[in-house]
């Protein structure tokens, strides 16, 4: 069945469309393996580049308005309790203030460390953080759980007194602290029987793993300025991940039309998924400007940012693999417990239905609820954990068959551009070469690795969002789109796109975004932004060229099907008659010509190949990712020298960012693997290290060497190709970096971040 | 880190707290000049006060709040936003300005501390031409994702390339270790600062 398969791929996997694919009559011709293009796939420098180097790029935090108030919030600093006094009456009175707005009353419970009580909106941000100061706000501090193994003690505190306050209520049972187990998930169920495949296995493996609460840490906090509006509406600035989920949110909240709400975002300061909704800043921030009718600024700082701006949920994984004799997986399972704090999303199982095929298959994950500020989607929910185990499985039943970890793998990986990808990062990487070298002692107490781990991710799609391509009669484009560009670098591909499709310079194209009156542009989230909306941008100069060509038709003398652009000209299509495509805009009969495209469902592609579903090319997005490590054995400082970085994206879009991506992945699965924890005082309960002094996150002087490979595939499915690419590149890097210590020290570590401690200890214990 | 300096003048955190703290984290200043200048304890406040001072070769007359930072009274009273708060405590660098020519950590630094210096943020980098040679190679390198924390490279970068023009890849790692990106943008960056060394002649 492969052959069949794999008889489709060209040299880069350069597929043909498949029979059934051909475009309807108002979409554009679908770009193949064979499409020539000037600017997509080009490494085109950032377009608003020079507005990020001179600071003249305008961000939320930089928003300021005239009369605008500035808002701070007093918060819970305890992690459970109650609220037995709220006198406002000294910070009503205080220098400044304009407008409070509180979210909690007498009585309330309270659940995680800087739980918003009390919004206060002043003339300036001194004032407001004086006058905060001045609460007289009694709470009764109650027991608390911050731990996963407390909280699961029947007779801890409850986070939530009954499970029908608790999220996530309904869809699975919920028992005191413990929601779960859920057996699969949207795509995945377990199957077959695991007990009967480890009973019948040649080799069975069972280890324990735990990974630790991560923050996003993006270096713009959350924060909106949200003004009112003389018709009754709210006109918002904020760092959003999602401008279309702002929007909803505030309507809802302040019930008004959503015509009536503008949501803004120019410039996003990061996200990595904890920018999705309005969230309790702007919704706060909208109360007080709606009490005072002026406009309120509200950014969270470093501290709120890290007790209650999101945050990667933790694990503990029971994992066991069956295998047999002849290397292959036979069976597979995994109890995950992990924390999201007061919400819910710990789930960690997703990687072990993805990577491999298995044909007895468990998996049961628990979130457990502890008093501690919600998680949020963090690059790759619950896979970076899963990698970690499971890759690690992978390597130690390796070692035990005394086979090469990556020649393991190959035995049971069957999606095709995996196996390419791993067949070209042993000869990038010289793969063999370092795992026969070392390790070694080469510098006294200095060891060297090599590790490798596998990524996955799915291919997701915001079908219907749309956007604009405005032709004018001067020959100028412009494309307008709701979307944000968070860092990802779509407004550089998007004019890309545009240029290519209309056969025009990308010096003619002005992309207008973050803008929620412009047509709706998808979230930037699953790694989706780019699959979803190039096609849409693509569909958007086709209905504008097909005006174009119904005007060129007359002048050249032929059908408006017979017309071609090519180079900015428009000609015949037998190339007998041309003119220039500046001269056929002057023709105009109005200003500008629009075409509209709106992100249609995926195209069958290949689809119709008879490989097992979930692992066709272009519906999970395939990397892998080799890692060199040194290891210093008397004090335990991990440091990563080399990475070879080999991902999927469908077509490259545009290499130089694909890179930087890659590069921002490979890193944050570093700082992952080494440095970041949230630490809680286990009796307090409060964040330690609410700061970014320590809480850790990498920096330049610990970087390795990265080396990124992109292989072009070319799925067929939309019509440019596009695939997700943020999130798998910070998948694998983790478990290849604990792999890569285990090549070289034979100490294998179950537990992350792999701080000096714990290495230390690992070799302590498998020294003995 | 010399407390006893620190306690003749002010910091933010002297003067909001009354009692001293190392500002190790943030970029150092220069010692001596810090001490010449604020031998004298001032009292003010609290109400605004005078201060005079040069930004981006202009010198500007202010009437400020004596607890007022510099990356305040350069964000919000000059809309000078390019330098940016990331962490309001000198751990991340994403409000570096140059003050007297040495990086900075304008959160951590009272902009009445500034009275008589010479403050340089990243909108005057690029000069009267826009972009510096140094800027063109972040922006030719992609040396950048979100961006939020750009402004802060490429004012350290760029003292360092002002003040060591032989700079090594090892002194590039050291000037910019008070500098954080999330996004993990610091490979392009490293290639950019490099880039321009090896052009203006230097290894």
């Amino acid at each position: 069945m492969k052959k069949t398969y794999e008889e489709l791929l060209g040299p880069e996997w350069d597929l043909r469309p498949v029979p059934g694919t051909a475009p309807a009559k108002d979409e554009p011709q679908i770009w193949d393996g064979t499409a020539q293009l000037k600017h997509v796939g080009a490494p085109i420098p950032r377009l608003d580049g020079k507005e990020k180097v001179t600071g003249a790029a305008k961000y939320t935090t930089d928003i300021q308005l005239e009369g605008m108030l500035h808002a701070v919030v007093i918060r819970s600093p305890y992690p459970a309790g109650k609220i037995e006094e709220l006198n406002l009456q000294d910070v009503k009175k205080a220098s400044g203030v304009k407008a409070i707005h509180e979210i909690v009353a007498v009585g309330a419970n309270l659940r995680y460390e800087g739980q918003p009580l009390v919004a206060v909106a002043a003339t300036s941000l001194s004032r407001a953080k004086r006058a905060a100061a001045l609460a007289q706000i009694k709470i009764q501090p109650t027991p608390h759980v911050t731990s996963v193994d407390a909280a699961m003690d029947p007779n801890g505190p409850l986070v939530y007194p009954s499970a029908a306050v608790s999220p996530g209520k309904g869809r699975l049972p919920i028992q005191g602290n413990l929601r779960g187990p859920a057996t699969g998930g949207r795509r995945f169920q377990s199957e077959g029987d695991v007990e009967l495949a480890f009973k019948e296995a040649d080799l069975v493996q069972e280890r324990y793993f735990d990974t630790p609460v991560q923050t996003h840490s993006c270096l713009e906090p959350h924060g909106s300025v949200v003004q009112p509006l003389d018709n009754g509406g709210l006109q918002i600035w904020t760092s959003t991940q999602s401008i279309s989920s702002v929007v909803r949110d505030v309507a809802r909240a302040f019930e008004i039309p959503r015509s009536k709400v503008r949501v803004l975002a120019h410039f996003v300061g990061g996200g990595f998924g904890a920018k999705f909704g309005a969230g309790q800043h702007t919704i706060m921030a909208g109360h007080l400007a709606l009490k005072t009718g002026k406009p309120v600024r509200l950014i969270l700082d470093r501290r709120e940012e890290h007790l209650c701006g999101g945050n990667r949920p933790s694990s503990q994984q029971q994992v066991k693999l069956g295998w047999s004799k002849e290397g292959r997986l036979t069976g597979l399972s995994v109890m995950s417990h992990g924390t999201a704090g007061v919400g819910t999303g710990a789930g960690v199982a997703a990687p072990f239905h993805m990577i491999y095929p298995c044909p007895h298959r468990k998996t049961l994950e628990y979130d457990v609820f502890t008093h501690a500020g919600a998680a949020a989607a963090f690059r790759a929910p619950g896979h970076p954990q899963g990698v970690f185990a499971l890759e690690g499985m992978v390597d130690l039943a390796a070692q035990t068959m005394k086979l090469d970890p990556i020649e393991l793998r190959l035995l049971n990986d069957e999606h095709p551009v995996r196996r390419e990808q791993w067949k070209r990062a042993m000869t990038l990487f010289e793969w063999k070469e370092k795992r026969k070298r070392w390790p070694t002692r080469e510098e006294g107490a200095i060891v060297r690795g090599v590790g490798a781990a596998a990524s996955v991710w799915y291919n997701i799609v915001q079908n219907r969002v749309g956007a604009t391509v405005e032709v004018y009669n001067d020959g100028s484009v412009r494309v307008l789109t709701g979307v944000q560009d968070i860092g990802g670098g779509i407004r550089t591909v998007v004019a890309q796109v545009a240029a290519d499709a209309l056969h025009v310079p990308i010096e003619t194209v002005r992309v207008e975004l973050g803008d929620s009156l412009l047509p709706e542009g998808p979230g930037s989230g699953g790694s989706k932004t780019t699959a979803s909306l190039t096609p849409a941008i693509h569909s958007a100069a086709h209905m504008a060229l097909q005006k174009l060509a119904s005007f060129a038709a007359p002048v050249l003398g032929v059908l408006p099907d017979d017309i071609e652009f090519r180079d900015g000209f428009v000609l015949t299509q037998n190339g007998s008659t041309r003119i220039s495509f500046k001269d056929l805009c002057r023709s105009m009969p109005a200003d500008r010509v629009v075409g509209h495209g709106e992100r249609k469902e995926d195209r069958p592609g290949i689809l119709n190949s008879p490989l097992k579903e979930h692992i066709q090319l272009g519906k999970i997005i395939a990397g892998v990712q080799m890692v060199q490590v040194a290891v210093d054995t008397q004090l335990g400082i991990v440091r990563v020298e080399d990475v070879l970085a080999i991902h999927d994206c469908g077509r490259v879009m545009n290499p130089l960012q694909a890179q930087s991506q890659v590069n921002g992945g490979v890193i944050q699965g570093l700082s992952y693997a080494l440095y970041e924890e949230r630490r809680l005082d286990p009796i307090e309960g409060k964040m330690l290290n609410p700061n970014l002094e320590s809480y850790r996150i990498a920096g330049v002087a610990d970087l390795p060497n990265i080396s990124v490979h992109l292989t072009n595939t070319y799925s067929g499915r939309s019509s440019t190709g596009a695939m997700g690419l943020g999130e798998p590149a910070t998948v694998p890097t983790a478990a290849a970096v604990r792999n890569a210590i285990y090549h070289a020290t034979g100490a294998f570590m179950t537990s992350l971040p792999m701080t000096p401690r714990k290495v230390i200890e690992a070799l302590h214990k498998e020294g003995s | 880190m010399g407390d006893e300096k620190k306690k003749q003048g002010f910091s933010r955190r002297t003067f909001l707290k009354g009692s001293a703290l190392t500002s190790a984290l943030g970029t150092s200043l220069n010692e001596n000049e810090a001490e010449a200048k604020t031998s004298t304890p001032l009292q003010l406040g609290p109400n605004d006060a005078p201060l005079s001072l040069t930004v981006n070769g202009r010198k500007r007359k202010l009437s400020i709040s004596a607890d007022e930072t510099l990356v305040e009274v350069l964000r919000d009273r000059m809309g000078l936003t390019g330098a940016k708060v990331g962490c309001d405590r000198g751990a991340c660098g994403a409000c570096t300005v140059l003050v007297d020519g040495l990086p900075r950590a304008s959160c951590l630094t009272l902009a009445m501390d500034m009275a008589g210096h010479t403050v340089e943020t990243v909108e005057a980098i690029g000069g009267k031409s826009g972009l510096s040679t140094l800027q063109n190679a972040f922006i030719q390198q992609d040396a950048m994702q979100c961006g939020y924390c750009i402004p802060g490279f490429v004012v350290s970068a760029e003292a360092l390339i002002r003040r060591k023009p032989d700079a090594t890849r090892k002194d590039i790692e050291s000037a910019l270790s008070g500098n954080l990106c999330r996004c993990g943008s610091q490979p392009h960056i490293v290639e950019a600062i490099l880039e321009v060394l090896e052009e203006s002649g230097n290894p």
